[in-house]
């Protein structure tokens, strides 16, 4: 069973963007930026909560959307550079900011971090 | 919750109710830094009825949040919102003013405690062991952050800044963070909660340069690019760097991996590009300057003819042997002589030993151990930088500290920890306590000096003006 849930906690897809978030009943929620919503949702691992501080919020994005994302700032690369298991489609899932056209946006854990969910909060829709 | 007929059946009860106590897993967590809570955060997530103490030394928590992390650099701090949250739930319990080894020992916290997870860093610093190292004005750049951020052992730290030029020996992000807090402006630093008669020994320093020296090339710097990009864009302040000692990075540069690229083309960028036009502006006017030298090493530190401080380190070049970037420093005997008014050696940190039974490494600094278990001691782990060694910033930590967690839930879930005994946990070693009349200070009492600290901020226009007398914390505290 170890093994099954680990694969099932190791991705994430997002949808339904415009009815605010539907996590797609994983235990670990991420935490992105979003103008429209009044609070974060918690995270995996936000250490310096969103602050460009850390990199315990690093993501891969699956392909088909890693080219819909803005460039990264520079602190945001800086930040990356001290991630373990880097890859090319390694973000930060901070600085992901949700829009219409990430419905579907998978994500996935690096090794590191896998299963190290914090909270089990689920968010309300709003 | 016990249901239970009556007479007859009481003694079935308190049976069944010692059972269901003797489930429940004491555990007990030396330190209370970052270590220490991601490893309490992961047990009270996977076990549901665990107990997590949490011991400190000091009467606050957060460890180097609190003590170690750079004054200017307060997002990095935002993890301890995390930690308040988990050090408010049921399960956990903090008491701050126990020194493990001294006021309780081992022995009692392993019969108190199901596990006993140690947590507790690496407090000491590594000596350069040369002559001359105990001159004044010879120190530990851990000493200086201390005294920056408030450490009561440091607050009365013997600093003379009445110098011109000091000599930091290591360039990794400690050594960056001293030589970034004694060149930033003094309005700036006035901003950040460097207590109060620090601020006052800066405002009144005449430190003009600060350089930083390495044993090796500077494709061996420790330091990180976020760090470097401060030290370049400082106010008031330039760099110094000699391009001949960075005209080989750039072939260098191109088969390196993505860490190493963008911190070194930075460096090359810096040390052998024209600046562009602000940039070039800002440095035009300074007054201060930082430098990196490299392939030094100290070999002795003098003092001037009948003195008692530092006025220069003499040191040898060294060459480099071996492949790529594991090459080793060799020492030739050529000689060079740096003037310097301070000397702050940023080598490393060391964990110290606080029990002598513990399978404690010498040379590292750390308690044995086989991925987080201890040697030797069942029952026992390690979390953070004992167990691993001083290196790593919060990702190595938080990822230390789940796995520690992760793990002694595991080793109480397959018996490997045995929990059928029940354990008294922290009511044994308040019992000790008591005896040797040592008051526990609780996170709520924290709350209260945190408060303190807070209001006392404001009023100077500052996050926060820490307390760094302990007579004085524990006043506050028992108000």
């Amino acid at each position: 069973m170890a093994g099954l849930s680990s694969f099932v906690k190791s991705w994430l897809i997002i949808r339904n963007i415009s009815l605010g978030l539907t996590v797609n009943k994983r235990q670990f929620i991420y935490r992105f930026r979003r103008k429209y919503l009044r609070r974060n949702i918690m995270t995996t691992p936000g250490a310096c909560e969103a602050s460009l501080a850390c990199s315990t919020c690093h993501v891969y994005v699956d392909d088909e959307y890693i080219e819909k994302l803005p460039e990264p700032l520079e602190e945001e690369e800086d930040m990356l550079d001290l991630a373990v298991f880097l890859r090319n489609n390694s973000r930060l899932g901070c600085q992901i900011i949700l829009t219409k056209e990430l419905d579907g946006l998978t994500l996935r854990l690096p090794q590191a971090t896998r299963n190290f969910y914090v909270d089990g909060h689920v968010p309300k829709p709003h | 919750m016990l249901r239970c007929a009556f007479d007859g059946a009481i003694g079935r009860c308190l049976s069944t109710a010692a059972a269901r106590l003797s489930q429940v897993p004491q555990v007990c967590i030396v330190g209370s830094g970052p270590a220490g809570f991601y490893t309490a955060q992961q047990i009270l997530k996977s076990h549901a009825t665990a107990r997590v103490d949490m011991y400190e030394k000091l009467p606050v928590p957060f460890g180097l949040v609190r003590y170690g992390v750079a004054p200017d650099h307060p997002e990095v701090k935002n993890c301890i919102n995390t930690f308040t949250q988990t050090a408010a739930k049921d399960r956990f319990t903090f008491l701050g003013n126990v020194t493990i080894s001294e006021d309780v020992t081992l022995h009692q916290l392993k019969e108190a405690y199901h596990a006993v997870i140690l947590a507790y860093g690496a407090s000491q610093d590594t000596a350069l062991n040369v002559p001359g190292e105990s001159l004044r004005n010879v120190l530990s750049a851990r000493q200086f952050v201390g005294w920056y951020n408030g450490l009561p052992d440091d607050a009365s730290l013997e600093v003379d800044l009445d110098v011109d030029s000091v000599v930091i020996i290591g360039q990794g992000n400690v050594a960056v963070d001293v030589a970034r807090i004694l060149l930033t402006p003094i309005a700036l630093l006035k901003k950040t909660d460097i207590p109060e008669n620090v601020l006052d020994a800066l405002s009144h320093s005449k430190v003009k340069r600060v350089t930083l020296v390495g044993r090796r090339g500077p494709q061996h710097v420790a330091l990180t690019i976020k760090e470097l990009r401060e030290m370049i864009h400082l106010p008031e302040c330039r760099p110094q760097l000699r391009p001949q000692d960075y005209s080989h990075l750039r072939d260098l540069i191109p088969s390196l991996p993505r860490q190493r690229k963008r911190l070194l083309e930075l460096l090359a960028k810096t040390a052998l590009d024209s600046p562009e036009p602000k940039l070039a502006s800002s440095w035009s006017s300074a007054e201060r300057e930082w430098s990196l030298r490299f392939l030094l090493s100290p070999v002795e530190i003098l003092a001037a003819p009948g003195g008692h401080a530092v006025c220069a380190v003499k040191l040898a070049k060294n060459r480099l042997e071996g492949e790529g970037l594991n090459q080793r420093a060799v020492q030739t005997t050529e000689m060079e002589t740096l003037q310097c008014g301070l000397i702050l050696r940023s080598i490393g940190y060391r964990g110290i030993n606080i029990d002598s039974l513990l399978p404690y490494d010498e040379r590292s600094g750390t308690i044995a151990n086989d991925g987080g278990r201890v040697t030797g001691h069942n029952g026992v782990y390690v979390s953070g930088w004992i167990g691993t060694g001083p290196v790593g910033v919060i990702l190595s930590t938080m990822t230390s500290g789940f796995t520690t967690g992760k793990l002694v839930v595991a080793d109480i879930e397959s018996g490997l920890v045995d929990v059928s005994t029940p354990r008294a946990g922290k009511m044994l070693i308040q019992n000790v306590l008591r005896e040797r009349g040592i008051q526990p200070v609780s996170f709520g009492q924290w709350t209260r000096l945190d408060e303190h600290e807070t209001e006392a901020g404001t009023l100077l226009g500052k996050p926060r003006e820490k307390v760094t007398n302990l007579k004085q914390m524990m006043d506050i505290i028992h108000q």
